[in-house]
């Protein structure tokens, strides 16, 4: 649960990055709407260590799993988005090709 | 002066990378192994099955085994036994000289077990390098010093930190080397200054010993003593006594450590009537390691001294060294720790890589070929060398005299056999023919954890294939890429 929070939050970090936003929603977001994804994903961020807080013995030792656990989140969504930009190279190339589909 | 800081600051990233990289690339991950330590050395004990023992009736078996055969040593050194290490770690020193072996939870002898140093090599490998001392302990601090260097000129060479950071683009190329050196050291990069900047201070007082020489001129057991006030050192009487029982006093320390237990126990003098009896407190509770330790008087079991560490300045130390070894880290902790110093160590590995690829366009000289050549030895050689290891430690007879010796002279000549068989081989040839070997080599380990009754031949084994697909993966990729060249 703690875990697909985090993971949850970075897919989203992700979003409201130029080159994944168009990875994962097809084209890109403006800027404005990239913070609305931003925001919600800090709140999810610190949503996990709270939770990371509560359930360990130690605060430190919580901040310390946390930090990890991002760690090994961003790996997951970096995956996530080279699987889902290696499933989508050709509609890209057919973008480049016949224009923009939207 | 703003547009040459960052040409400079990759200049320096590259060279300090290259010049230490595979220096950096063997200690890394014979750190990230050693956070594993007392799950290797069992798993290199396969005959001992007990899951759970009495810390403190191994202990007095262990000190019983001790009083009867090693009492000439000067002393003994016990790591008491815990869940994750069901047996007695003892050091001590018998007429071949000094001696570390686990020894049995029930009866406190070494001689069921076979000998072998188990997870102590790759944490010792970790900052001595197997040299003698100072020397392996210099080389890793200017390692560590060096890393910390990389890592910060890493950050301002990286132009898109930010842009780029969930991009990978595979099939690329140089491209695709770049977004993963850069995705490695990115997503993980706090872990990599912390345990860079620990690695660093851990061994600081090596680089920068004036004050305590200033302070303390050649007197180091004063030094000692007041580092840990409680450590009391007497010279031996040459009186015997014999030393009391041990159980009061593991009982009496038990009291005084409450839920942390006791972690270590130091023997000085057994036998004589200036023995010593020391007991440090295990750190499960904090960050930092040895804040509480005791010391009783051998013959009588007195207390002659207590010290729990309040000065700030040795507090900050232990913290910043606990952080390092990681010794508090609860079960995800720890493996979040072996995860990251894996990306710590694809890090390096794809940075050695890099800088070969990078040069490989421009016309190629005897430096770049052999640097090329040294790579496949070293990034691809060392995991073989470090699971040879693993096989030679089953494959052994149990007992065959100086086995534990014998079991890491087969490591260094296994890698040093890799390593000149890659300096004398085509780059594009070596790779796929090493990482071939490393997979078959973890796929041997996954094999030798047969029956997998014990929960670490299980995680030893699940651990071991997962690396075996990935270096199958490596080589597959490595091969494909020669033929369509």
């Amino acid at each position: 649960m703690i875990f697909l929070t985090g993971l949850l939050a970075v897919v989203l970090l992700a979003l409201t990055t130029h080159r994944d936003a168009a990875t994962l929603t097809l084209r890109p977001l403006s800027s404005q709407h990239r913070l609305i994804p931003r925001g919600i994903a800090f709140l999810l961020l610190a949503l996990q260590l709270t939770l990371q807080i509560r359930n360990s013995d130690s605060t430190a030792f919580a901040l310390i799993e946390w930090t990890g656990l991002f760690s090994v989140e961003a790996l997951f969504a970096a995956v996530i988005c080279t699987v889902l930009r290696r499933w989508r190279e050709p509609l890209s190339y057919k973008q480049r090709k016949f224009g923009s589909l939207s | 002066m703003k547009r040459h800081f960052r040409p400079a600051m990759t200049w320096l990233h590259d060279w300090s990378g290259i010049i230490t990289g595979w220096l950096l690339f063997a200690i890394v991950l014979s750190g990230t192994l050693s956070v594993f330590r007392p799950e290797i050395t069992l798993w290199m004990q396969p005959e001992l099955t007990r899951q759970t023992v009495d810390s403190n009736q191994a202990t007095e078996a262990a000190i019983a085994w001790l009083s009867a055969h090693a009492s000439d040593s000067p002393g003994w050194y016990l790591d008491t036994a815990a869940p994750r290490a069901p047996f007695t770690l003892a050091f001590w020193s018998d007429k071949n000289g000094y001696t570390q072996r686990p020894l049995d939870p029930v009866t406190g002898s070494p001689d069921a077990l076979r000998d072998t140093r188990g997870g102590e090599f790759f944490y010792r490998f970790h900052f001595e390098l197997q040299l003698p001392y100072p020397w392996g302990r210099l080389l890793a601090g200017i390692a560590a010093m060096a890393l910390l260097l990389t890592l910060i000129t890493g950050i301002v060479a990286h132009r898109r930190f930010f842009a780029d950071f969930f991009t990978f683009r595979p099939g690329k190329g140089q491209r695709s080397w770049l977004d993963a050196h850069n995705l490695l050291g990115v997503v993980a990069l706090p872990f990599h200054l912390m345990i860079a900047f620990t690695g660093a201070v851990t061994l600081a007082s090596l680089f920068f010993p004036w004050s305590a020489t200033a302070l303390y001129k050649n007197d180091l057991t004063r030094a000692a003593h007041d580092l840990n006030p409680a450590a009391i050192e007497r010279p031996r009487s040459g009186t015997a006594a014999p030393l009391t029982p041990i159980a009061p006093v593991l009982r009496t320390a038990q009291q005084h450590f409450g839920k942390t237990g006791i972690a270590q126990i130091a023997v000085v003098n057994p036998g004589d009537r200036a023995a010593v009896i020391t007991m440090t407190a295990g750190n499960e509770d904090s960050i930092g390691i040895t804040s509480h330790t005791i010391s009783f008087d051998g013959p009588t079991g007195a207390i002659l001294a207590e010290h729990i560490e309040r000065r700030p300045a040795i507090m900050t130390y232990n913290v910043l060294y606990g952080l390092h070894v990681a010794r508090f880290a609860p079960g995800v902790t720890r493996w979040l720790y072996f995860v990251s110093g894996l990306m710590l160590t694809a890090l390096i590995g794809t940075g050695l890589r890099l800088w070969t690829i990078s040069r490989a366009r421009r016309a190629s000289h005897f430096g770049t070929i052999l640097v090329a050549r040294l790579n496949a030895g070293f990034i691809a050689g060392t995991p073989v060398a470090f699971a040879s290891y693993f096989l030679v430690s089953r494959v052994l007879p149990a007992g065959l005299a100086d086995r534990a010796g014998l079991e890491i002279r087969c490591v260094f000549l296994i890698w040093g056999a890799l390593l000149v068989f890659a300096a004398l081989r085509p780059a594009r040839k070596a790779w796929p023919e090493i990482l071939t070997l490393a997979a078959a080599a973890c796929a041997a380990v996954a094999l030798f954890s047969a029956p997998w009754h014990r929960a670490v031949d299980a995680a030893g084994a699940i651990i071991a294939i997962l690396l075996a697909a990935s270096f199958t993966f490596a080589a597959r990729r490595s091969s494909l890429k020669n033929r369509i060249i």
